[in-house]
């Protein structure tokens, strides 16, 4: 593949993931401009990585595992805040059309704060699991986790989710 | 799907707003430029050092040709800092002019890679074009040759933006490409007494356009512009005739294409003392307008008034010669005195214009 069409696959993965990263990343540190700043760091990683010459086969869970990279060294790096902080500093999440959604319903604001409280490790495979659609198998490629690992987060995400939405 | 399926997948709406999204992009795009150009003087490094691995590189680099030779000319100048550094403060007619814009300017270019970059850079080049032409109207040396020299660098530069801009458009960037159509707009407007002063001004599609208009009364205004295949109008104000600023516009479309579509409209409102009259072509008129233009600046204090307008297509051809159609021409000019201007449907003329 010459450089050409490196750059047009790559793009074109940008285009393809971009807005499930971007989530993933949002559902990991409740800051919209922080996800997009994460997200393009993403992005320049992966490039430097192709550009040293290496191959991917899988763009996608490169992308996923160095953005969940980031993530962890942002959150080693400053103090986590709450998700009660956040909403007061103003936690707006938005849809696509801009306009901010938390409003739209209480129910929408309990599950957007019942994803927050979730440890991470759980909150990463639910997010991938029913926000993005991915079967067990991709979410352990994404983040380069075996797949029964996956199946017990998943389960014991989805349980605590359960419990703090009361259904 | 069960409800609690349904309920956790809503949050899919939460997505990027597509101008979220074209930022993004464009920040993406803008980190894989950048690190090209580092691949690329990494090559040209090397290069220089007699260690050129050009086979692995070469592939790497979509260098444009033009960047390249300035890379490589950046390093060829290397050891002439001095001369580069006395450059800079050159004007347009100054031995080391060439210097400050083919090898300064072009070193400074070609680390400005990505679209939204470039058209910074254009804004930049187009505010230096402008300082230096008050700088040459300062020092009373803003002569014919220097005239042309600081327009066919704007041009340049605006042809660099208005590619840059396309460009955006193409990468879907399409609310950067106007922000970057606002900023320019406002640089050619902060700079608009010196790009007049070459003819130059910038429409909504970036053509050029310069205009000119007659001192004195608000109302008075004559406008012109030029497109290459559109047909834009732009009145502004200046304080040359419009002879000389048709003149100058010509000879700028000249200078670039070969053939293009000139639009002169004008409208000369105010006090006025009118001489003549021209019935006959529209070369004849454009001149009666432009000498009632002035008059009416001479003698705005007296009462008279004058109105009067011309809007012309003018064809510039390929072999220099331009042919005149006009589109309507109205008005009248009335002096207190007893000379009137009558304006009719001229011919179409010829206008010689020499390049």
């Amino acid at each position: 593949m010459d450089m050409g069409d490196t750059e047009a696959a790559f793009l074109s993965a940008y285009d393809t993931h971009a807005d499930a990263l971007f989530r993933f990343a949002f559902f990991g540190v409740h800051d919209r401009e922080l996800a997009k700043d994460l997200v393009a760091d993403t992005f320049a990683k992966v490039w430097e990585y192709l550009g040293k010459g290496n191959t991917v086969e899988n763009i996608r869970a490169l992308c996923y595992r160095t953005l969940r990279n980031l993530i962890i060294d942002h959150f080693r790096k400053h103090k986590t805040l709450s998700l009660d902080a956040l909403t007061e500093e103003g936690f707006d999440p938005r849809g696509e059309d801009g306009k901010v959604v938390a409003e739209r319903n209480e129910e929408y604001r309990e599950l957007h704060r019942a994803i927050a409280d979730l440890p991470q490790s759980f909150r990463e495979v639910v997010i991938l699991r029913y926000v993005e659609g991915y079967t067990p198998k991709e979410i352990a490629e994404n983040l380069g986790i075996s797949q029964s690992l996956v199946s017990v987060r998943l389960f014991r995400g989805q349980q605590l989710l359960k419990q703090r939405l009361g259904s | 799907m069960d409800t609690f399926s349904k309920k956790i997948s809503s949050l899919k709406n939460h997505a990027l707003s597509s101008e979220e999204r074209e930022e993004l992009r464009g920040r993406v795009v803008a980190f894989m430029d950048a690190s090209a150009v580092a691949v690329r003087n990494d090559y040209v490094s090397r290069h220089d050092l007699g260690e050129a691995r050009s086979k692995s590189l070469v592939a790497v680099t979509k260098l444009k040709r033009k960047r390249m030779i300035s890379i490589i000319v950046a390093v060829l100048f290397g050891l002439s800092g001095g001369v580069s550094y006395a450059a800079q403060s050159s004007l347009p007619g100054d031995t080391l002019y060439p210097v400050k814009v083919h090898v300064n300017e072009g070193i400074e270019g070609a680390f400005h890679v990505g679209a939204k970059a470039e058209a910074e850079f254009a804004r930049k080049e187009l505010e230096r074009r402008a300082a230096e032409t008050e700088a040459l109207v300062a020092q009373q040396r803003l002569d014919a040759e220097a005239k042309a020299t600081l327009v066919a660098h704007a041009q340049s530069h605006l042809n660099l933006f208005a590619e840059a801009k396309q460009d955006l458009e193409a990468d879907g960037a399409t609310t950067t490409a106007r922000e970057e159509q606002v900023k320019t707009d406002h640089t050619m407007k902060a700079n608009a007494d010196a790009f007049l002063k070459l003819g130059i001004m910038l429409d909504e599609d970036n053509t050029v356009s310069g205009g000119t208009s007659m001192d004195g009364e608000e109302g008075g205004a004559l406008g012109t512009t030029v497109s290459n295949g559109v047909s834009v109008k732009l009145p502004v104000k200046a304080s040359t005739t419009l002879k000389v600023r048709a003149r100058s516009l010509l000879e700028n479309i000249l200078g670039n294409d070969a053939t293009a579509t000139v639009r002169i409209s004008g409208k000369a409102t105010g006090s006025a003392h009118a001489e003549g009259s021209s019935t006959a072509t529209a070369q004849s008129f454009l001149e009666a307008s432009t000498t009632s233009a002035t008059n009416a600046s001479a003698h705005s204090g007296n009462g008279s008034s004058t109105t009067g307008s011309v809007d012309a297509e003018i064809h510039v051809n390929a072999d220099g010669t331009v042919d005149a159609a006009p589109v309507s021409v109205s008005g009248s000019a009335e002096a207190s005195g007893s000379a009137t201007t009558h304006v009719g449907t001229p011919a179409p003329v010829v206008l010689p214009v020499s390049i």
